[in-house]
């Protein structure tokens, strides 16, 4: 505002001076001009305390025009004056003023000296002398509204050079400074809550009850607090009553001693911005891009940043219908600047720079290939930069002599993990710089930005063993060739893999997992004493032991996942290593597309027990995946390869089936479970027929179970059950096989001769009377688990107790703790059944018919009554099982 | 109240828009800084639009410590930023000297 009003009056002044009567001013008399200029400065002084008192916010514009105004109409006004001098003095424009009073005087004091004088040169006198006092005046003045302008504001109170600064440490808090309370908020609303609780103070300051708090405050760096100073705990409930997202009971009081540490303006996270340290750019086209600070503008307001272009030269940008560029949305790949190409493409924004190697291009300067270019300090981001070496690379080329400016690289890493130093106690590391440079000792204790080495060799003897405490970014880890190291940090974090080369600062090695060399800070390494293992592989859909396909011709199993990588083998048997993109997809075979034939001939699936017969390894496991011929079988006897192994089907007999004799939900399958059972059904049984289910499309009639008595159309069939399209109405049902009679030519066949099968189960069974495995091994020859419950107590009967199929697989200790047996006195005598040790010798399945000695079994009849199996019904009838009374009958039956 | 068109004068550290400082000046400082009007990138060359913390401080600052350790103590009452980023140019530092205002930067590099 001073400044406009200096020109202002600089331009009367040059008007005045233009003018021609400015040379006529030395002809005047001396005695005249003194005169004027004495009455003009007490006038001035008199005014100018009116001025102060009366006008303090007056406008600068406002003077100007007004006194232009005055200027104009001088002798009107004058004139005017003389008659009404009240109206002058409301208006109190002091030049004016002055003006007038002057010209009076001066009328009268030129009618008084030169009386004759002609009324033209008196006039032209007064002119000049009038332009004269206007250039002062108009001096004056500005100093005048200068002096006004800045009494406005008031003086500045901040410290002055003549107070001198008072010691930040003088100003530490004592005891008798105000508390300060930190108050949870919701997170993100603390500068609101701030402003809010200015307003309220604000708004209530002049009432007659005030807030009593002081101040408050608010840190980024404390999120979820604000902060108020107040003497009495009882103003900030005050303060805060009606407030939303402030928690005015979660107070705390901060201790006096850490009052300055919320009030500091150096964060330990913040990175002092020097040239030369890794930032990165958070706006617009380098968005995320890294940047290393070239240089810093005067305020510090502006980063000059060297960065890597990203630069299209408007190769791929489109032009509309009406010829005008779009420009590609597109983000072009950081590349070093290229002149040639920038001629090439987009010639007419192309401009040499200063140097030989430096352009101008649309306005920004490349330098070598790099782009300089201001940003602003709110647009970049110093803390977490965590550069990566690739990212650095970038900036390597030209000078690889350079190496990596570690400590650079550090401190942008600063503030990453707080807590977990890189150097960890134990490890051998080396001082890069400084006057310790190439001590190499080993660390003792770690803090936050210090470590503390024990000196183990260095060019001075006197040193070894002493200790030294260093920052952590003249430090450096040493590492041998050979040794096995893990990487914590970066892109490789968590890789494991062997050194092999020692570089500067960096440590080439190869990693484990994809057997490549990669470059990684020796800072970013850990000794490690085992390949990595624990990578959570989240980012993917393979998992191992999935069947996957890697191209047309090859699909394989994941048997290891890693970082990125992935070891599946082949249906060659081969392993090969892949990345996920190198795994086409993922191959979800559904159930009866994975299926083959053993070498028997048997139908074998996904979960079945083979055996590789014509192999000498011996391999046996189970199913995981069929693919074709091919099997991949995971065997609990191999290590490697999680125990998967690839055979072709025709090497295989089955062992057992996952479904074989029962359907899973009828109960357990106890053969399995069996160690003796093994062998029979290796001999002999063939556990299930390949091909069409012969049932298929044949009239059925059910023989048992609640469907007893319906007919139907067999429509489909396992190996348990059948399901029917009854005659009756349009319902399908399932049913027992065995509970079917076929219908031929009107004939009702029962399910079991109908396939071929001997009739009666037991026939089936051969080795059924030399061993109760038969119970085991065909629970519906014994009608099922139910006619079990049905006979006997629940606990007796209920099919767990029945099922529990390691107790009849001859598990001495489950068939010993059988307490629910001994428990039912309906069974017969409790203390015959129920001693459990009489049980628990059973210990093979042949135990039963070594029963027979037991007296509480001779009440059953003797064991020979099982050998010689009765009708199977009976046994079956539960009945004959319940009450401890019919035993005896039941024996009698079979017998 | 955007955030984003506010700035905090480098010397006394009251948070302002621009507007504000261009059309009534600094409370504090404008005696030596002279915003107010001022068409020559003096608002841009002593406010910061980079600062953190933010401090609402009353007219009855004498008694506040935290008035006192900020320095803002015989300050007007107003929002106030902990910490700003930047320093003034050296011509406004040589001038404020020269007028007897002592400048203590507000980025954390004031020493002692």
């Amino acid at each position: 505002m001073s400044d406009a009003m200096k020109e202002e009056s600089t331009d009367s002044i040059d008007d005045f001076k233009s003018g021609d009567k400015r040379p006529a001013e030395d002809e005047e008399p001396q005695t005249v001009g003194e005169s004027i200029k004495e009455e003009e400065g007490g006038e001035n002084d008199m005014e100018e305390g009116e001025e102060e008192e009366e006008e303090e916010e007056e406008e600068e514009d406002d003077d100007v025009s007004r006194r232009k105004r005055r200027r104009a109409n001088q002798f009107l006004d004058i004139e005017a004056e003389v008659d009404d001098e009240e109206e002058d003095e409301d208006e109190d424009d002091e030049e004016a003023e002055l003006l007038r009073e002057q010209f009076i005087s001066d009328d009268h004091r030129d009618d008084a000296e030169v009386p004759d004088a002609g009324d033209d040169r008196l006039h032209r006198q007064f002119d000049r002398r009038r332009q004269e006092q206007e250039d002062q005046d108009a001096e004056t003045l500005a100093e005048t509204l200068k002096q006004r302008y800045r009494r406005t504001h008031g003086i500045y109170r901040g410290d002055t050079t003549t107070s001198g600064a008072v010691s930040q440490k003088l100003l530490m808090p004592s005891i008798n400074d105000p508390s300060i309370y930190a108050i949870r908020c919701s997170p993100g609303r603390e500068k609101d809550l701030v402003r809010k609780l200015y307003e309220k103070k604000r708004t209530l300051a002049k009432s007659n009850r005030p807030l009593e708090i002081l101040t408050v405050f608010q840190r980024d760096s404390f999120k979820g607090y604000i902060y108020i100073e107040a003497k009495k705990p009882e103003a900030i409930e005050t303060a805060l009553s009606g407030m939303v997202n402030v928690y005015a009971k979660q107070k705390l009081l901060v201790p006096v001693k850490e009052y300055p540490d919320l009030l500091k303006q150096i964060k330990s996270t913040d990175v002092e911005l020097v040239p030369g340290i890794y930032i990165r750019i958070n706006r617009g086209k380098y968005k995320g891009d890294l940047a290393i600070v070239d240089n810093l503008s005067e305020n510090g307001l502006d980063v000059r940043c060297k960065i890597v272009p990203r630069l299209d030269y408007g190769k791929n940008d489109e032009f509309d219908k009406e010829g005008k560029r779009i420009k590609s949305k597109i983000k072009p790949v950081p590349r070093l600047f290229s002149d040639y190409e920038a001629r090439i493409h987009d010639n007419e924004n192309l401009q040499p720079g200063r140097g030989p190697r430096s352009f101008i291009y649309k306005g920004d300067e490349y330098n070598d290939g790099f782009l300089y270019k201001d940003f602003k300090i709110q647009y970049i981001q110093t803390a977490n930069v965590h550069p990566s070496l690739e990212e650095l690379d970038r900036f390597q080329v030209d000078n690889e002599e350079d190496g990596f400016d570690i400590a650079a690289v550090a401190s942008s890493l600063k503030s990453k993990k707080l807590g977990s130093s890189a150097f960890q106690p134990g490890d051998k590391v080396e001082i890069r710089r400084g006057e310790q440079a190439k001590t190499i000792g080993r660390v003792v204790t770690t803090s936050l930005n210090e470590v503390t080495i024990t000196i183990t060799d260095s060019g001075d003897p006197d040193f070894i063993n002493k200790s030294l405490t260093v920052p952590v970014s003249d430090l450096r880890k040493v590492f041998q060739p050979g040794d096995h190291v893990k990487v914590t940090e970066g892109k490789h974090s968590e890789e494991t893999g062997l050194v092999i080369k020692l570089e500067k600062d960096s440590v080439i090695l190869l990693s484990d997992q994809t057997q490549e060399d990669i470059k990684v800070f020796a800072n970013y390494l850990i000794k490690a004493t085992d390949t990595s293992s624990n990578i959570v592989t989240s980012d993917n859909d393979y998992d191992v032991k999935d069947l996957v396909e890697l191209n047309a011709s090859t699909v394989g199993v994941i048997v290891k996942t890693e970082k990125d990588l992935f070891s599946v083998m082949t249906t060659d048997g081969r392993i090969i290593n892949v990345k996920p993109s190198g795994i086409s997809s993922k191959l979800k075979l559904k159930g009866f597309e994975q299926v083959a034939t053993d070498r028997s001939g048997s139908t074998i699936k996904v979960g079945d027990t083979v055996k590789e017969i014509r192999s000498d390894k011996n391999r046996e496991g189970n199913i995981l995946h069929i693919y074709k011929t091919t099997l991949f079988v995971a065997s609990h006897d191999i290590i490697e390869n999680l125990g998967i192994f690839v055979t072709n089907c025709m090497n295989v007999t089955t062992i057992t089936t996952k479904d074989s004799i029962v359907s899973k939900n009828l109960g357990p399958d106890l053969t399995k479970m069996n160690p003796s059972f093994k062998a029979p059904i290796m001999a002999g049984l063939k556990t299930r027929q390949g091909g069409r289910d012969k049932l298929i499309y044949k009239d059925v009639v059910v023989t048992g179970g609640n469907h007893k008595g319906l007919m139907g159309k067999v429509t489909d069939a396992d190996d348990s059950y059948a399901r029917i399209e009854l005659h009756t109405k349009s319902k399908k049902i399932k049913v027992l096989k065995n509970q079917l009679s076929v219908m031929i030519r009107g004939e009702s066949i029962p399910y079991l001769r109908f396939i071929g099968a001997p009739e009666p189960v037991n026939s089936q069974q051969p080795s059924m009377p030399s061993s109760n495995n038969a119970f085991g091994s065909r629970p519906v020859s014994n009608g099922g688990s139910s006619s079990w419950g049905e006979g006997g107590s629940s606990s007796y009967g209920g099919k767990t107790a029945y099922g529990n199929a390691s107790a009849w697989g001859g598990n001495k200790t489950a068939y010993g703790n059988n307490s629910a047996w001994g428990g039912k006195t309906p069974q017969g005598g409790s203390s015959s059944w129920g001693s459990a040790s009489t049980w628990g010798g059973n210990g093979g399945g042949s135990t039963w018919g070594g029963n027979g000695g037991n007296s509480t079994w001779g009440n059953n009849g003797n064991n020979s009554s099982w050998k010689k199996d009765g009708s199977q019904s009976k046994r079956g009838g539960g009945s004959t099982w319940g009450g401890g009374s019919t035993w005896k009958k039941g024996g009698n039956s079979w017998t | 109240m955007s955030s984003r068109s506010e700035r905090a004068c480098m010397l006394c550290g009251i948070i302002q828009t621009y507007k504000r400082f261009f059309d009534n000046g600094c409370p504090n400082c404008e005696q030596v800084l002279h915003y107010q009007d001022n068409d020559d990138n003096q608002i841009q060359d002593c406010t910061s639009p980079s600062f953190e913390g933010l401090v609402a401080l009353g007219e009855d600052n004498k008694q506040s410590w935290v008035a006192r350790w900020l320095r803002i103590d015989s300050f007007k009452s107003g929002l106030y930023a902990v910490k700003i980023n930047g320093k003034l140019p050296p011509h406004i530092v040589e001038d404020l000297t020269s007028q007897g205002v002592l400048y203590r930067p507000r980025d954390g590099s004031a020493e002692d």
